[in-house]
C-alpha cells in the first residue's frame, strides 16, 4: 500500500539515514511455544475456513473456554486481566494492549499446537460488517452481540479516510492518548482510541461494550487492528514518546514470562516476533529524538577491515575510565531502584556498519559475554539488542549513512538496562566494555554463511 | 393560563436558540455546545503553529445515551442534521463508557484549520461547536456537559 508512495519511501530512506536505532530485545516465553521467525498477522476477512491460523484460533478459543477459571490461560481469566488492569484514555492504552495480545497469542500457540500461529485482525475499514468468520451456530468465534451479520459500521468513525487522517497526526499523545502517571488514570483520549476504537466496541455491543469485552473473540482481532494502525503510524515515520516515564513504565499482570514488561520492549512488532501483512517484510527503524551528548570520558576503538562472520561474534573492546565505570554503575543502581527518576542513559553506538550483501541477517549485540555463541539466549543478562537491515539498497548511495561516508549505518542502543542486569548479577564491568556483534540468519534462511563486512567504531556514551 | 404557558415556552425556545457559550465552567446539559475564542495576536500565533489541537475537558453525557460528538469550526448553526461532508466539519469521536463519567478528548484541528485559516483570521472570533449525536440506532437526544474547551 504505502510502499508505492515515492514520497513516503523517500522519507523512510532519509529517516534511515539520519536516525539511530534503539531496538529492544524480544522477550520470550520459556514455557510457551515461541515462533522461530517473524509470523504474519493477516486480515481475517481474507482467510478461508480451512486457513491454518483461523483453524488454530478456533481450536485455541475452544480450549481456553474449557479451562477452569482458575487457570490463567482460561477464557474467563484472560478477560478478567482486562477488566482489572486495562488502561483507557491514557498513553498506556496502545502498549498495554500490544502486550496483552502478545501473551494471548502465545497461549493460542501453546493450546492449538500451531507454533507459528499469528492472531488475525479485523480491518473494519475494509470490512465494516462483522465478517462471516465470526458467525455460525457452532463456531467458537460466534458470540452474543448487538450487531448482526448485516449491521454496517459507520464510515464516520472507521472509514479509510478517517484512518488515513489519524495516520497523519504528528503528536504522539494526540494519536495515542495523553500522558498519565498511573495505569488506569483517565487522561485524554487521543483520536485512535476515541474514534475507531471506542466506536467499534459499542457497535459490536453486548460484552464488547464492557470491560469484559475480551469474552467476545472479536475483541482480540479488533485490537490487533488498532495495534496494526499503531505499527503503520510508526512506519510512516512518526515517533512514539521518548519520555522515560512512558518508556520505563512496567506492566506486570500478564501470565507468562517475563512477568514484567517495560514499554520500551513493546515498540517494535518485529522485535516481538510478528508483523502485519500490511507492514514491510523487514523492520523499519524507529525514529527517536536524539538528545545524547558525548561524555568527556568517551573512549572508542576503531577496527578496520574486520569481518563479522555469520554465527560468530565479533568483539570490539572499549577501554573505559574509572570515572565512567563509576557513573555508569550509579546510573544502573538508580535504574534498579527507581527507573522513573533516571535523567541520564548509558548508550552504545555502533558506527560505520557496512551494509551486508543480504538483508536477511540480524545482528545481536551483547557486551562482555565471554561464553557468547549463537545459542546464547536473548534473555542472557549480557544481551543489549538486535538490529536488522531494511531498504538499504546495497550499493546505492545515500541510504543509511549516518555521517559522511555513504553506505554505512549507525545504530544506537541503550545500555542502561543491560548494565543494570550485570549489576544485579554482580558482574559489572571493571575497566573494559566489549561490544559483541553476533550476525545471524533471518527468516529461517539456512543457506551458506554470508558475511557482514564490519568496519566498525564503537563509542560508549553517557548522557549529561 | 394556557396563554401564559405558551409565552413561557416561546421564551424558553428563544433562549435555547441562543445557547450559552462555554466560558470555562460547566454549563447546563445541551446537545449542542459552543465555545468562542477571541481572535487576538495570541490566538493568531497559536493558529499559525505547525499542529493545533482542541482539548475538550471533562465531557459527560448526562442522560446515559451512547453518544458521538461531531466537532465543527466556525459553524454555530451546526446541528445533528448537518452532514459530515460540511466544509466546517472537523471530525467525530465516541464518548467512552461509562457515559456519565467525565472524560477528556484531544482533536486535531490542523488540516481543516489550514484550509480555512485565511477566512477565519479575517473574523473577530473563532467558534467551536460540539454536536452530540446518539449512536447505534438510538433516537434519544444526548445531553452533554463539558468543563472547558481549549485550544493548544
Amino acid at each position: 500500500m504505502n510502499d508505492q508512495n515515492p514520497a513516503r519511501r523517500d522519507f523512510l530512506k532519509k529517516s534511515l539515514a539520519l536516525t539511530a536505532l534503539t531496538l529492544t530485545p524480544p522477550f520470550v516465553f520459556e514455557s510457551m511455544s515461541q515462533p522461530q521467525k517473524i509470523v504474519v498477522r493477516k486480515n481475517i476477512a481474507t482467510l478461508s475456513d480451512t486457513d491454518p491460523d483461523l483453524v488454530a484460533y478456533k481450536d485455541a478459543v475452544t480450549k481456553m473456554v474449557a479451562l477452569p477459571a482458575s487457570d490463567q490461560r482460561s477464557w474467563q481469566a484472560q478477560a478478567q486481566i482486562h477488566q482489572n488492569n486495562c488502561p483507557h484514555g491514557n498513553w498506556f492504552f496502545l502498549p498495554w494492549h500490544r502486550a496483552y495480545l502478545y501473551y494471548f497469542e502465545a497461549i493460542c500457540r501453546e493450546l492449538s499446537g500451531k507454533k507459528d500461529f499469528a492472531l488475525p485482525y479485523w480491518n473494519w475499514s475494509s470490512s465494516p460488517s462483522i465478517p462471516p468468520q465470526y458467525w455460525g451456530a457452532t463456531n467458537p468465534l460466534n458470540h452474543a452481540r448487538r450487531a448482526d451479520a448485516t449491521s454496517v459500521a459507520q464510515s464516520e468513525f472507521i472509514g479509510q479516510p478517517v484512518i488515513d487522517n489519524i495516520l497523519t497526526i504528528n503528536d504522539f499523545e494526540t494519536f495515542a492518548s495523553g500522558r498519565a502517571t498511573t495505569q488506569r488514570e483517565r487522561s485524554t483520549y487521543g483520536e485512535l482510541e476515541a474514534t475507531p476504537h471506542n466506536y467499534v466496541h459499542g457497535f459490536v455491543g453486548r460484552d464488547m461494550g464492557t470491560f469484559m469485552s475480551p469474552l467476545d473473540p472479536i475483541f482480540w482481532c479488533h485490537h490487533a487492528n488498532i495495534d496494526r494502525i499503531w505499527a503503520e503510524w510508526n512506519e510512516n515515520g512518526h515517533a512514539n514518546s521518548t519520555e522515560n516515564d512512558w518508556l520505563n513504565f512496567e506492566f506486570s499482570e500478564f501470565s507468562g514470562k517475563p512477568k514484567k514488561i517495560k514499554i520500551r520492549k513493546l515498540l517494535s512488532t518485529y522485535a516481538l516476533g510478528y508483523r502485519y501483512d500490511t507492514q514491510q517484510q523487514k523492520a523499519t527503524p524507529q525514529t527517536i529524538n536524539s538528545r545524547f551528548i558525548l561524555a568527556n570520558n568517551n573512549r572508542f576503538e576503531k577496527i578496520t577491515n574486520k569481518i563479522a562472520e555469520l554465527n560468530k561474534p565479533l568483539d570490539v573492546a572499549i577501554q573505559v575510565s574509572d570515572e565512567f565505570i563509576t557513573a555508569a554503575k550509579t546510573l544502573a543502581k538508580q535504574n534498579q531502584d527507581n527507573p522513573k527518576v533516571l535523567k541520564n542513559e548509558t548508550n552504545l553506538i555502533i558506527d560505520d556498519i557496512s551494509i551486508p550483501e543480504t538483508e536477511s541477517v540480524c545482528v545481536r549485540v551483547f557486551i562482555n559475554c565471554d561464553y557468547l555463541t549463537r545459542e546464547t539466549p536473548i534473555t542472557d543478562p549480557h544481551y543489549v539488542g538486535t538490529f536488522t537491515f531494511f531498504a538499504t539498497d546495497h550499493g546505492n548511495a545515500g541510504h543509511g549513512g549516518h555521517g559522511s561516508e555513504q553506505n554505512k549505518l549507525t545504530y544506537k542502543f541503550r545500555l542502561t538496562d543491560t548494565l543494570t542486569n550485570l549489576l544485579e548479577e554482580n558482574i559489572f564491568p571493571t575497566d573494559k566494555i566489549t561490544a559483541q556483534l553476533l550476525t545471524l540468519p533471518l527468516f529461517g534462511e539456512t543457506s551458506e554463511p554470508r558475511l557482514l563486512t564490519s568496519n566498525c567504531k564503537v563509542e560508549l556514551l553517557k548522557t549529561t | 393560563m394556557r396563554q401564559r404557558f405558551f409565552v413561557f415556552w416561546l421564551l424558553l425556545m428563544t433562549c435555547c436558540a441562543n445557547r450559552p457559550v462555554v466560558s470555562g465552567n460547566a454549563v447546563h446539559p445541551e446537545d449542542v455546545i459552543h465555545k468562542k475564542f477571541q481572535i487576538d495576536k495570541k490566538l493568531e500565533a497559536l493558529l499559525n503553529r505547525e499542529e493545533v489541537t482542541l482539548r475538550i475537558i471533562d465531557l459527560q453525557v448526562m442522560n446515559g445515551v451512547e453518544t458521538s460528538i461531531r466537532v465543527f469550526i466556525d459553524m454555530p448553526e451546526a446541528s445533528r442534521t448537518t452532514p459530515i461532508s460540511n466544509e466546517y466539519y472537523i471530525s467525530s469521536f465516541v464518548v467512552a463508557p461509562p457515559h456519565n463519567s467525565a472524560s477528556s478528548y484531544t482533536v486535531r484541528l490542523t488540516p481543516k484549520l489550514n484550509a480555512l485559516k485565511s477566512t477565519l483570521l479575517k473574523k473577530k472570533e473563532l467558534q467551536i461547536t460540539l454536536v452530540a449525536v446518539p449512536l447505534y440506532g438510538d433516537n434519544t437526544i444526548p445531553k452533554i456537559r463539558v468543563a472547558d474547551i481549549q485550544l493548544f
